[in-house]
């Protein structure tokens, strides 16, 4: 097989900083292989895609160092239009890569600018947009495809130049469970039918099955490149990627292997699970409801579309609760509601005994606070400490007080030395922890959580959700998250709820969710590993952290 | 005798002034927000296909249509507004999906139509329409004071229904009335032919259209990105008030207390000027990624272009071509006739 | 004689020679700012700066439709001081400031406007609004930005120094020739604000009420009127420059 990029000894500096991004980075890929790229925010993945695609240093400038052959072009010496024949690139957010209002004339754009014949270009568009099963939302507006249907239509627009190579940036991280398997059936799709991809993605799970390579990134170097199994051999939890479940159980039995199983049916045929075993759940000694939702109906002011049609929803103190669902099915409505920025429709919602719509003001921020999905949404204020004493000047809390409370918390996130900083100009992981510090300081006894991992690298979500847990621990919080990532539900909560249409649906143990998921394939869930492997040994458990091996 | 004593009693009068000085505003407002909304507005962008005549038609002859209307509401009567806009309101009836769009369009233009014929009226300056209409009769005075704030005020004496005859009077007067319509139906035409265009017609093919008439891609580029960032801008809005009332901010100063009532003022502006700073990071921050994925898409690239959709003009295009000359030619000849004249903005 | 709700009234309070002279001046810096490069239109405007005024032109429809109509308006106070004028002074200085440009203004209001003809007032009075609205709210600003460039509402000025030509090896493309320095100019940075302010904030009092109000639309106001709200205006808009400042630079910086 020809290779379709080399790379080598690759060094790059970005303008104003004087350490290298990339540090001697060396690199082959034939046609036609599927690489996933991981590694920390940080590592370096970017840059790395976007120097073969040329965008660097054509349009982020930057110092490159080093030779870089991509199918025969040095894409520093080639524009990035012409580069964009050869190499399609799709980033994270889907809203930034679209330009119109219709579905086929956004596929068009790069035609039209690149003179394209029109007949010619007319049967390109129904080509790109049959390829990525779009063909039926030819005529739709770009704005109200769902997540997953605008980054198909993204990847549609870049396929329509016929590229060889496609480039993916992390190109489910902000879709919901749904979307993200729809982009990661199409890429394989595409990969089936010749295309080199070169793809960057935090779900390496539910990906690795699928690539021909791994390469790991860490401070600008690789650090492992492999075939999958013998990839996942080098532990790529030191990465801070995600490893396959099934490889982190294997590991408990084997620490020496050099080939692990990556996927379900691979850890069943080494005969591995007979020798695991369960620890039974804690049952925890039922509390007091400290939310009770009483078939609750919402509709949007000025629309005629009901969003939540009749919500029932009973959640106790101290609980970790998780909501799921795809996009769209009314999770973050309802989560409004909770905090108190609509009131409902028609229904009842109480809180610690109060009715919802009573409780205003310093009231509520003392009773629930609600982290935004985008911290750049709650980020209001020039710097670190302000954004804090805001959210103390809205709970009524002056003076000494005050003081204590964001010395103590931000100690508590480690993000004291921060204090005096833009939150703005702070990194994603960072931004995050401000924009939790910011509804903690008021010390609310419910905690509302929008995707509170969504952005972040394995490492920091981890980090994250353990620093949550904590709190909830020594405070006796309760604690709701909406959430795509099915890990962290088996992981973390006590109770899930699924919402689909407006309705919650079903509602249990994560185990009894992920059980019944086997059932609605509409609701978009697929269980983490360990729940398929532990469920076919007939002792279901979602928590890996629940599994213990037997002495042999 | 009872009817004077009723209307003109001091604090009906006032209250009877006061709703008419401010129903106007109140009820713009209302219909902006109530009825239209953000969903509405985002409606604006929401191009739905048809089939009619009215869809096929080539982009230009409409954008023409609705200068040519404009043009035509501006040099005559209003009454031959008021006919052209009905005209142009039956051609609602060729797109698709009209009940959701009247429900944008209606709100907006009954908008335009009281906010400027409110003003218009009960703002006119006497001396234009003494010089306009020669003799201007009052239907309704207010209280002599109020004409500090410009309210039309009668220079003489002049005979009032049920109250009789008063020096310089201030208030409602018929001419200012005739002369409100006048203004209105000429902005209330033009809004709904420029409308018309909007709902039948998808953006892109608009920007087509003047591309190959001659607009820089780069002036389209920024428009169409502009216009489907609206939506997106408004969106993010909502998200920013929303985590601010999540967070406790109560948008309305509420104290009884007048100290505490301008603190709490001073409070909500500074809360404004923090979620304006919010909601212009949180869209601008993409500008970047958005610029790197056009450069990519060979925006720029290449001078020439070519183009999607076909745009050509049909036969019918030129039919309603020749109407729309027709229609100005008769517009010039009507507008010279004796009282068909456009009753003039300023004399 | 009207023509698309146009009057052609040149009895206004400003003589008209002097706004075809104003016109032209700005236009003709406009045809030097936006000229070719390379075949292409607007001179050296990258894609990212289209894609900011794109953005602010969104952000300014949103703020005039949406949010200024909310802001409780006190009549007589609102004609000498037009305090909602504040989202416009804030958002066309936000413009000029992240593109840095001459030009950057009136491509801004140009994008406005046509968006505001479409979306809510129709193309009536073109295009003699696109002229008042890019003179009157732009020109000055851009004026202005053929001086002050990309340090525009930065407390700054760029000093070139020769640049150290910093050797680089390996077919890197991009070398740092000559050497940018920044020197610190806060007086630079207040006049940046006022002229802004000030621009903006007279655009209505003093070139509409002055001449294209009248033009277009036939109506007339007495000079004196003019004079006042004129005079007030500058103050005002000198108030709202300085107020919007911070938050531009602000901005700025958590940008770029």
């Amino acid at each position: 097989m020809a290779k379709i990029i080399k790379i080598n000894n690759l060094f790059v500096r970005y303008f104003g900083s004087d350490k290298p991004v990339l540090k001697g980075l060396s690199l082959e890929v034939e046609e036609g292989e599927f690489v996933l790229l991981v590694g920390k925010t940080g590592s370096g993945k970017s840059t790395l895609l976007n120097v073969i695609n040329g965008v660097i240093p054509n349009i982020i400038s930057a110092t490159v160092k080093g030779s870089i052959s991509v199918a025969d072009r040095d894409p520093r010496k080639t524009p990035v239009h012409e580069m964009a024949t050869i190499v399609g690139t799709v980033y994270q957010v889907p809203e930034s890569q679209i330009f119109s209002l219709i579905v086929d004339d956004d596929v068009a754009f790069g035609l039209e600018n690149r003179a394209i014949d029109p007949e010619e270009m007319r049967r390109r568009v129904v080509e790109s947009l049959s390829l990525v099963n779009l063909l039926h939302k030819m005529r739709h507006p770009t704005f109200l495809l769902s997540g997953g249907e605008k980054q198909r239509l993204v990847i549609a627009g870049v396929l329509a130049v016929k590229p060889r190579i496609l480039i993916l940036d992390e190109p489910t991280s902000m879709l919901d469970s749904v979307g993200a398997e729809q982009i990661f059936g199409l890429v394989k799709k595409l990969n089936d039918e010749g295309l080199t991809i070169i793809m960057s993605e935090h779900r390496v799970e539910r990906v690795v099955g699928m690539v021909d390579r791994i390469i790991g990134l860490k401070d600008g170097t690789i650090y492992i490149d492999d075939e999958p199994h013998k990839a996942v051999a080098k532990d790529l939890s030191k990465l801070g990627v995600e490893e396959p479940q099934v490889t982190t159980l294997y590991r408990l039995i084997n620490r020496d292997a050099n080939y692990y199983p990556i996927s379900v049916e691979e850890f069943m045929e080494i005969g591995a699970a007979s020798r695991l075993d369960v620890i039974e759940r804690r049952r925890d000694t039922s509390s007091d409801p400290v939310i009770s939702v009483n078939n609750v109906h919402f509709t949007y002011p000025g629309s005629t579309q009901e969003v939540l049609k009749g919500v029932d929803l009973t959640i106790n103190d101290g609980e970790v609760v998780s909501i799921i669902g795809p996009n769209g099915s009314g999770k973050s409505t309802l989560m409004y509601l909770l905090s108190g920025i609509y009131r409902p429709s028609s229904g009842s919602i109480r809180i610690f005994d109060y009715d919802s719509t009573r409780l205003v003001g310093r009231d509520r921020v003392r009773l629930i606070g609600y982290v935004f999905q985008d911290p750049d949404q709650m980020l209001l204020s020039s710097t670190v400490k302000g954004e804090l004493e805001f959210t103390l000047q809205l709970a009524g809390i002056r003076g000494r007080e005050a003081e204590d409370r964001i010395k103590r918390i931000t100690n508590y996130l480690g993000i004291n030395d921060l204090l005096n900083q833009s939150p703005h100009k702070l990194s994603v992981g960072q931004r995050r922890l401000v924009s939790v510090a910011a509804v903690l300081v008021a010390e609310p006894k419910i905690l509302i959580l929008d995707e509170p991992t969504r952005g972040l690298d394995n490492a920091m979500s981890v980090a994250l959700m353990d620093l949550l847990l904590t709190i909830r621990e020594e405070r006796g919080m309760t604690l709701i998250m909406v959430t795509h990532n099915m890990r962290q539900v088996g992981e973390y909560s006590d109770k899930a709820f699924v919402m689909y249409d407006g309705r919650v649906v079903y509602g249990g143990t994560p185990e009894d969710v992920f059980e019944e998921s086997h059932k609605h394939p509409e609701w978009g869930i697929s269980p983490p590993q360990v729940f398929e492997v532990s469920r076919r040994i007939g002792k279901p458990t979602a928590s890996i952290r629940r599994v213990r091996v037997n002495a042999a | 005798m009872l009817l004077s004593q009723l209307l003109y009693n001091p604090a009906v009068n006032w209250t009877i002034t006061l709703v008419i000085l401010f129903y106007g505003p109140v009820l713009v407002v209302y219909l902006i927000f109530k009825l239209i909304g953000f969903q509405g507005y985002m409606s604006l962008f929401r191009f739905i296909e048809g089939k009619s005549v009215i869809y096929r038609m080539d982009p230009r002859v409409k954008i023409l249509l609705s200068i040519i209307v404009t043009t035509v509401a501006a040099i005559t009567i209003w009454w031959i507004s008021a006919i052209m806009f009905v005209a142009i309101m039956s051609l609602y009836a060729l797109l698709s999906n009209i009940k959701e769009k009247l429900k944008v369009a209606v709100p907006l233009i009954l908008a335009s139509f009281i906010g400027t014929a409110w003003t218009e009226s009960i703002f006119a300056p006497y001396s234009y329409l003494h010089i306009i209409f020669h003799s201007v009769t009052f239907l309704y005075v207010f209280p002599q004071s109020l004409a500090v704030l410009g309210i039309t005020q009668g220079t003489g004496t002049f005979y009032v229904p049920y109250l009789g005859y008063v020096n310089n009077p201030v208030g409602l007067t018929w001419q200012g009335i005739i002369y409100g319509l006048q203004i209105t139906f000429r902005a209330v035409a033009a809004i709904a032919s420029g409308l018309l265009l909007i709902f039948s017609t998808p953006p892109s093919d608009i920007l087509r259209s003047l591309e190959k008439s001659g607009l820089p891609i780069e002036l389209g580029f920024t428009l169409l990105l502009a216009v489907s960032s609206v939506p997106k801008v408004l969106e993010n809005s909502m998200i920013v008030l929303n985590s601010l009332k999540a967070r406790g901010v109560d948008f309305r100063p509420r104290s009884k207390n007048p100290l505490v009532f301008i603190r709490e003022s001073l409070f909500i502006i500074k809360v404004v000027i923090m979620a304006l700073v919010g909601i212009v990071i949180l869209t601008l921050r993409d500008a970047r990624q958005i610029a790197i994925a056009a450069d990519i898409r060979a925006f720029r690239a290449y001078r020439k272009r070519t183009y999607y959709r076909d745009i050509r003009m049909s036969r019918m295009d030129y039919i309603v071509l020749v109407l729309l000359i027709a229609l100005l030619i008769a517009g010039i000849y009507i507008s010279g006739l004796p009282g068909m004249g456009a009753v003039p903005y300023n004399p | 004689m009207v023509w698309n709700g146009v009057h052609f009234n040149l009895n206004t309070i400003i003589p008209w020679p002097i706004i075809l002279i104003w016109t032209l001046l700005y236009f003709a810096l406009l045809a030097w700012a936006w000229r070719p490069r390379e075949g292409r239109p607007f001179g050296n405007f990258k894609t990212i700066d289209f894609v900011y005024i794109a953005l602010v032109a969104a952000l300014l429809i949103v703020y005039n439709f949406f949010i200024s109509p909310l802001i409780p308006k006190v009549g007589t106070v609102t004609t000498y001081f037009y305090y909602p004028i504040i989202g416009e002074t804030f958002l066309v200085m936000l413009a000029a400031a992240l593109v840095g440009k001459p030009g950057s203004a009136g491509l801004t209001m140009v994008i406005y406007t046509l968006l505001a003809d479409i979306i809510h007032y129709g193309f009536g009075g073109e295009p003699f609004w696109f002229v008042y609205e890019v003179t009157s709210y732009a020109a000055i600003i851009d004026m202005w930005l053929i001086y002050r460039g990309k340090y525009y509402m930065m407390p700054f000025k760029g000093v070139f120094k020769r640049g150290s030509t910093t050797a680089l090896d390996g077919g890197s493309s991009n070398t740092e020739e000559l050497e940018e320095e920044l020197k610190p100019a806060k007086a630079l940075f207040i006049v940046d604000a006022l002229l802004g302010g000030i621009t903006i904030s007279t655009a209505y009092p003093f070139w509409w009420r002055g001449f294209w109000g009248p033009f277009v639309l036939g109506i007339s106001f007495t000079p004196s009127f003019w004079l006042i709200t004129s005079v007030a205006s500058v103050g005002a808009g000198a108030v709202l420059g300085l107020i919007v400042a911070p938050f531009i630079y602000y901005i700025k910086r958590v940008l770029t």
